[in-house]
């Protein structure tokens, strides 16, 4: 069923050579430009060189597999597997080089499409598909069940993209009428779909200050038969995975793929497309969080979506998995006319960490900006697009020394303000028996009350014994941001005190007191 | 000087024989003569009014066979002047005659005074010169003296005639007190054996007659009175009187009918009431003084037969299978007429098989109305319908421990990883409750670990990995943590709604049976067989007093058992008194003022720190709650101030944070700094709302409320009080909550307690600071008891600096039992705890005292 189209390389070719444009060939090297008449070039590239990705047709390969209960014979089977492939073509057109392929396994099938973790689901793709199509042929790959639940019919899909390896979110269509079945599939597999895209540019040479992204998109130039198929639209958004590739084994041969990491705490949501090209907004945790492409180091992305209702989120120490409890995670919103975050929810963690955030269905407002508070200061912030997984980790910086002393402080100011409180009382009482000339009174005032208040030196030393060792538990953990924090915190609290604990308020009272005692002396 | 007042009487006494000796139809001639001042013909003679005896000088009237009558000064020797002239003249005369021989000289001289005798000297007071005012008659020719004594009596007469008793006894009254002049005279008269003669009268009482008459009148006023109170249906006041008049005079005319009229309304009153305790103390008091009255007879025939009846229907419940119905009807019979010939046997033998709690109460124990504000009632309601898996046992060393009903055993297994619990499989006779499976409890689990659940539970989400049953008796609790005390994660109810098959078996220990107004009543939800040799407490039956002195004296007339609250004041009596056990609660309750966290209180600092040292605790605490007179509380043996919620007898008290000191000017300036604000550096004092302090209707904490709520008015800061059922129907109709509590274990009670919740949730936590929130839960991960302790100790001297909450102060608290009452705690942790092991013995003449 694989249909190489040719008519898209030529014109890919002819535009390669007019525009003198990169070719963006995924593991191949960049090359010279030759300088050679336009039909050797053709034919030179036709030859040696792929095509380049935005004129790459996918090749995807569907594996149909049915339950007992449905098309029982291989007939009824494969007049499924043909109306199916009519209706990929009518759905996808050039845009999928796909074959159709339908399994009897019914063990299997039924643990894979109910299973989410990805590492038995990688050990079905090795023993499955691995040994019939290798990884450089194939592109994606869609595991589609279909199996009847009562008087129901039910179609589970879930797709497998070889580059990054990974494994869509399953989804599931439930219908009553049998002559649905063919186009709920092709919509589940629309559904499941993600398309790739690869970085080209982070950003506009010569505009430091532009922040977006350039991609190319697989098959971004092909067009697909059916309107409704749309790979990026603006406002889609996608998760980056770097790809570490190897070393050349020589030319027109593929590098090989060592490593594949997805960028955490990072979307880049498409601003435009533009037949293939496509400009992205990074969100993103880190400050530069797309790299610029080199040899061995290329960055491709992936369109997710919210595909669960909720995410639920742990809040972990660094190196540790114990969830952080009581974490205050405040979720705000970009508003698009002022670029500025919004709050519009704030959730606490549970005694685990966990927190659950319900996602939103429009994939651009379900993006959201998790702040995380603990006590007076800001741990993280991160973008997270809600419904993306149904649950994640998120580590966080060990904050407890801080938060320690943030309560040893808050203690310290209430007693600093019932003291501040008392001896304005006081100070009120010791001047009304002056001004009645009790001086008796105002002396025993004075010695067992007054002079018992401590002063801003006792506070001062409290702060620094909170201070000091809290300083040094920090540098001993290496957190340079916690040491910072505790010492601004400290500050604030030393500057506190000073200001009401002046000792000018005790010397200027004893002086009013020395001056009134000798009018009343000279009086009497 | 006796021979001159001789001389000139002689001259007046001659005219007045002259006068004497006319004849009727010269009288009838000379009745137009106008007679001297002084004298009045007879039939002009009025009794003088009230006002002309209260106001007049006395005066006597000596009336002559003439028919004159002189009105002269008080005769002296009243009342019996001339009687005992002339029984000295028979002395006198014996005399003469036996000395007449042997000493003519004594014998002249007993003849001299004998002559003198044969005369009455009087004064006329009208006669204004004073040598002719003074007469002397022959008291032969005196028909009588009337008294002034008598005048009065004469009018008491017409008075109750006038049935105006009330006036009567104020005359009669007058009269006593001049009699009271006579008594001596009297006393000396008995001494000397002349009473008798004198006609002065005893009544039963060994009263003397003051004067002739006055007790006739005493008499007859009551009788009158106590009729006159008939006629108003002051029946009770009636019955006293005449039996004041039977003590007196037990035949005075017409008693007996009277009495037996006011028997008849007093006992048919009491019986159309139904108290049938009361027509007995009527019956009994008339029966005392007229055993053989008509009424006395017939009503107690009546109640007999009455008795006999209830006796018979309580035979016919016990056969229909409802024997506590029956032990009712034959308590009920004993109140009719406990004398029924081995009715008290009967009533013994069937109360000791079917025991019923009588309990005196102030509110009753009625469901919860509210998710965790819950008053001592409904705790009271929750403990006797609701079963925990496990509950607190013991708290004596400071620290709580935990029994179960349910498991025989659960062990800590993997290093405390897992849990094993072996359910019981047999229960004792005498328990209220049925035995569970692991399966319930497994069912249970499940829910409260479903986060869809609404009973689900975080803290036992975090603690409990999962959960396998081996066996319908025993089943594994696997631990992601393992907490100190794993207790406190299955002490909710064994069994709840949801959990079994729909129906609703959350009571299932003394399930509430009956409500009304004034009583409920809770039973055993599984009977003692009918082959045990020791019963306890079938039934449980509050009853609503209105005061705890009607509840006191409910328990002296042994109407009930016992009082789960008694207060301070007055239990060194209680004490002391041989009838009744007091018991002492294991653990004060400690009485706490909290802030609603929605509230706008709540959300400053400085006027939570300012309510707090606004109130003089130790001050209101004594003045409410204690008893000056009792020197223990003096010494702070019945109550403290205290600085966390908690009591101070916990471990986890930290004993180093000293009350805050009562500032109420320091208090002021936090009052006003919480509401200054600063708008362009100009300091601006905005206007203090009232606040609004929820608090239970008891008596005496609405008393400390009140007091709380001047100390506030004083710092500037105005408060009303909030009605309870009002406030915990209408969320947000409060700012503060007085709660009096016992928090058994603050380690997992705490928690809910800061949050206001029913149990712990994290989110619940955001009303306090993050530092704070990190300690309330690290709590759950101490390693030990005493790690918890410390870590307890540390969090109590940090609520207490943020001010949470105004701890005011503990007081502890006692139970009254009858002597009765057996097997109950003798420190218990509540007031119904392990009530179906009580033991309630029938006292002789329960209902008879």
């Amino acid at each position: 069923m694989r249909t190489p189209n040719i008519l898209a390389l030529l014109f890919s070719v002819i535009l390669f050579v007019t525009l003198n444009a990169h070719s963006f060939v995924f593991g191949q090297e960049d090359k010279k430009e030759s300088v050679t008449t336009v039909s050797e070039v053709i034919k030179e590239e036709v030859e040696t060189k792929p095509l380049p990705i935005e004129q790459q047709a996918y090749r995807v390969k569907v594996i149909l597999n049915f339950s007992e209960s449905i098309f029982n014979t291989p007939e009824q089977r494969t007049h499924v597997s043909n109306q199916i492939s009519d209706e990929l073509r009518r759905l996808f057109g050039a845009i999928w080089d796909y074959e159709i392929e339908t399994k009897l396994d019914h063990s299997q099938f039924p643990a894979l499409l109910t299973d989410s973790q990805n590492q038995k689901l990688n050990s079905w793709y090795q023993s499955h598909i691995s040994d019939e199509d290798t990884l450089d042929e194939l592109h994606k790959c869609f595991v589609i069940r279909i199996r009847s639940d009562q008087k129901y019919r039910v179609v589970s899909a879930r797709e497998w993209d070889a580059r990054s390896q990974t494994w869509s979110p399953i989804v599931n269509s439930r219908f009553l009428e049998s002559n649905w079945m063919v186009s709920e599939i092709g919509k589940q597999i629309e559904r499941v779909f993600r398309p790739i895209t690869l970085v080209v540019r982070d950003r506009i040479e010569g505009n430091p200050s532009s922040k977006n992204v350039y991609l190319r998109l697989q098959a971004g130039e092909l067009s697909s038969p059916s309107e409704a198929v749309q790979q990026l639209v603006p406002g889609d958004i996608m998760s980056p995975i770097l790809l570490y590739l190897g070393r050349s084994q020589g030319a027109n041969k593929p590098r090989e793929i060592r490593k594949r990491q997805v960028i955490d705490w990072t979307y880049l949501v498409v601003e435009s497309v533009d037949n293939g090209r496509v400009v992205c907004r990074p969100f993103s945790t880190f400050r530069v969080p797309i790299s610029k492409p080199q040899t061995r180091l290329k960055t491709m992305a992936l369109r997710i979506r919210p595909w669960h209702e909720s995410s639920k989120i742990k809040l972990v120490r660094r190196n540790s998995s114990q969830g952080i409890g009581s974490l205050v995670v405040r979720i705000s919103e970009r508003n698009s006319e002022t670029d500025k975050y919004e709050i519009q929810d704030s959730l606490i963690s549970d005694r685990d960490g966990w927190i659950e955030i319900p996602a939103n269905t429009n994939h651009s407002a379900a993006l959201k900006r998790l702040n995380i508070v603990s006590g007076e200061s800001l741990i993280a912030r991160v973008p997270y697009l809600l419904g993306e997984k149904d649950k994640i980790i998120l580590q966080l910086p060990d904050d407890r020394i801080r938060l320690k002393v943030e309560g040893q402080l808050t203690r310290l100011r209430n007693e600093l303000t019932e003291l501040v409180a008392k001896r304005a009382v006081l100070i009120h009482r010791i001047k009304t028996l002056a001004k009645q000339e009790k001086w008796e009174s105002v002396d025993t005032l004075v010695k067992e009350d007054l002079e018992k208040i401590p002063d801003a030196e006792e506070f001062l030393i409290q702060v620094n014994a909170i201070r000091v060792p809290a300083v040094d538990a920090a540098k001993k953990q290496r957190d340079r941001g916690a040491e910072i924090r505790i010492v601004s915190l400290c500050q604030k609290a030393e500057d506190l005190i000073k200001r009401y604990l002046k000792d000018d308020k005790k010397s200027f009272l004893l002086q009013e007191l020395k001056e009134l005692r000798e009018i009343s002396e000279n009086k009497s | 000087m006796t021979a001159h007042f001789l001389c000139k009487c002689f001259v007046i006494i001659a005219a007045l024989f002259a006068t004497s000796n006319f004849s009727s139809s010269a009288i009838a001639q000379d009745e137009k003569e106008k007679l001297p001042e002084g004298f009045v013909y007879k039939e002009s003679l009025k009794i003088p009014s009230v006002k002309e005896i209260l106001e007049s000088t006395p005066f006597d009237w000596v009336v002559m066979e003439s028919g004159r009558v002189a009105i002269t000064s008080p005769i002296p020797h009243r009342p019996f002047a001339i009687r005992k002239q002339n029984d000295r003249i028979k002395e006198l005369s014996k005399k003469i005659e036996s000395f007449r021989i042997s000493d003519p000289d004594k014998a002249e001289t007993y003849r001299q005074e004998k002559a003198m005798l044969d005369f009455l000297y009087f004064e006329v007071p009208a006669i204004v010169e004073e040598e002719e005012s003074v007469f002397k008659v022959l008291t032969s020719k005196i028909e009588k003296v009337v008294h002034f004594e008598d005048m009065i009596l004469q009018r008491i007469d017409l008075l109750i005639e006038e049935n105006d008793f009330r006036t009567a006894f104020d005359l009669l009254l007058f009269l006593t007190r001049k009699g009271e002049e006579l008594k001596n005279e009297r006393k000396k008269a008995d001494q000397d054996g002349l009473l008798p003669s004198m006609e002065t009268k005893r009544n039963q009482k060994g009263e003397f007659d003051l004067w002739p008459g006055i007790l006739k009148r005493e008499y007859a006023i009551a009788f009158v009175e106590a009729k006159s109170l008939i006629d108003q249906n002051q029946l009770e006041l009636a019955l006293i009187k005449l039996e004041d008049l039977f003590n007196r005079q037990s035949k005075y005319e017409g008693l007996d009918r009277l009495t037996g009229q006011v028997a008849d309304k007093l006992i048919s009153q009491s019986v159309s009431k139904d108290d049938f305790r009361k027509a007995r103390h009527f019956l009994n008091r008339i029966k005392s003084m007229f055993p053989q009255n008509k009424s006395v007879v017939s009503w107690s025939k009546k109640l007999s037969d009455t008795a006999v009846g209830l006796i018979k229907q309580a035979s016919q419940l016990k056969s229909k299978g409802e024997p506590v119905g029956g032990v009712d009807l034959l308590r009920k019979a004993i109140e009719v007429w406990p004398s029924q010939k081995g009715l008290e046997n009967l009533h013994n033998r069937e109360a000791s098989r079917n025991q019923i709690l009588h309990v005196g109460v102030l509110d009753l124990a009625l469901p919860p109305q509210h998710s965790f504000l819950w008053t001592d009632a409904q705790t009271r309601y929750n403990s006797l319908t609701k079963i925990p898996l496990f509950q607190v046992n013991d708290v004596s060393d400071g620290s709580p421990h935990y029994r179960s009903r349910f498991f025989e055993e659960w062990t800590p297994t993997d290093l405390g990883r897992e849990l094993t619990f072996q359910l019981r499989t047999e229960r004792q006779p005498w328990e209220a409750h049925p035995l569970i499976t692991s399966d319930v409890i497994i069912s249970q689990l499940q829910n409260r670990l479903n986060p869809k659940s609404t009973s689900y539970d975080e803290r036992l989400d975090f603690f409990v990995k999962g959960v396998r049953t081996q066996s319908p008796s025993k089943f594994i609790v696997e631990l992601d943590y393992v907490p100190v005390r794993p207790e406190t994660l299955l002490k909710t109810n064994a069994l709840n709604p949801q959990s079994v098959d729909g129906e609703d078996k959350s009571s299932q220990r003394f399930p509430l049976i009956s409500q009304t107004d004034s009583e409920v009543r809770f039973r055993r939800a599984l009977a003692e067989p009918d082959k045990n040799r020791d019963f306890h407490v079938m039934e449980i039956r509050e009853h609503l007093y209105p005061n705890i002195k009607r509840a006191i004296q409910a328990v002296n007339r042994r109407e009930i058992h016992c009082l789960p609250y008694v207060p301070i004041k007055g239990i060194s009596r209680l004490k002391d008194d041989p009838k009744y056990f007091v018991v002492q609660y294991s653990q004060p309750r400690t009485h706490v003022i909290q802030f609603d966290p929605q509230s706008p209180v709540y959300q400053s600092k400085a006027l939570r720190k300012a309510l707090r040292l606004s109130l003089d605790r130790e001050k209101i605490m004594n003045e409410v709650f204690m008893d000056e007179v009792n020197s223990e509380d003096i010494l702070n043996q019945n109550g403290r101030v205290v600085t966390a919620p908690y009591a101070t007898t916990h471990a986890a008290y930290n004993r180093l944070i000293k009350p805050k000191e009562y500032a109420p000017i320091a208090a002021r300036a936090l009052l006003i700094s919480a509401f200054t604000s600063r708008e362009e550096e100009k300091t601006k004092i905005e206007p203090i709302p009232p606040i609004r302090l929820l608090c239970p209707e008891q008596i005496e904490i609405q008393e400390a409320a009140k007091k709380i709520i001047a100390a506030w008015r004083l710092i500037g800061l105005k408060a009303r009080i909030v009605n309870w059922s009002k406030g915990i129907s209408e969320p947000g109709s409060w700012d503060l909550v007085y709660r009096a509590m016992r928090m058994n274990d603050p380690q997992s009670e705490l928690w809910p307690f800061l949050t206001m919740q029913n149990r712990s949730r994290t989110k619940d936590l955001d009303i306090l600071p993050q530092w704070l929130r990190v300690e309330i839960m690290e709590m759950d991960s101490a390693n030990n008891w005493n790690e918890a302790d410390k870590r307890l100790q540390n969090l109590h001297s940090h609520l207490a600096s943020e001010s949470m909450s105004v701890p005011l102060w503990e007081l502890e608290e006692y139970m009254l039992f009858h002597r009765n009452v057996r097997e109950f705690q003798k420190q218990p942790l509540q007031t119904y705890d392990r009530v179906d092991q009580w033991v309630i013995e029938p006292m002789q003449g329960e209902l008879n005292p």
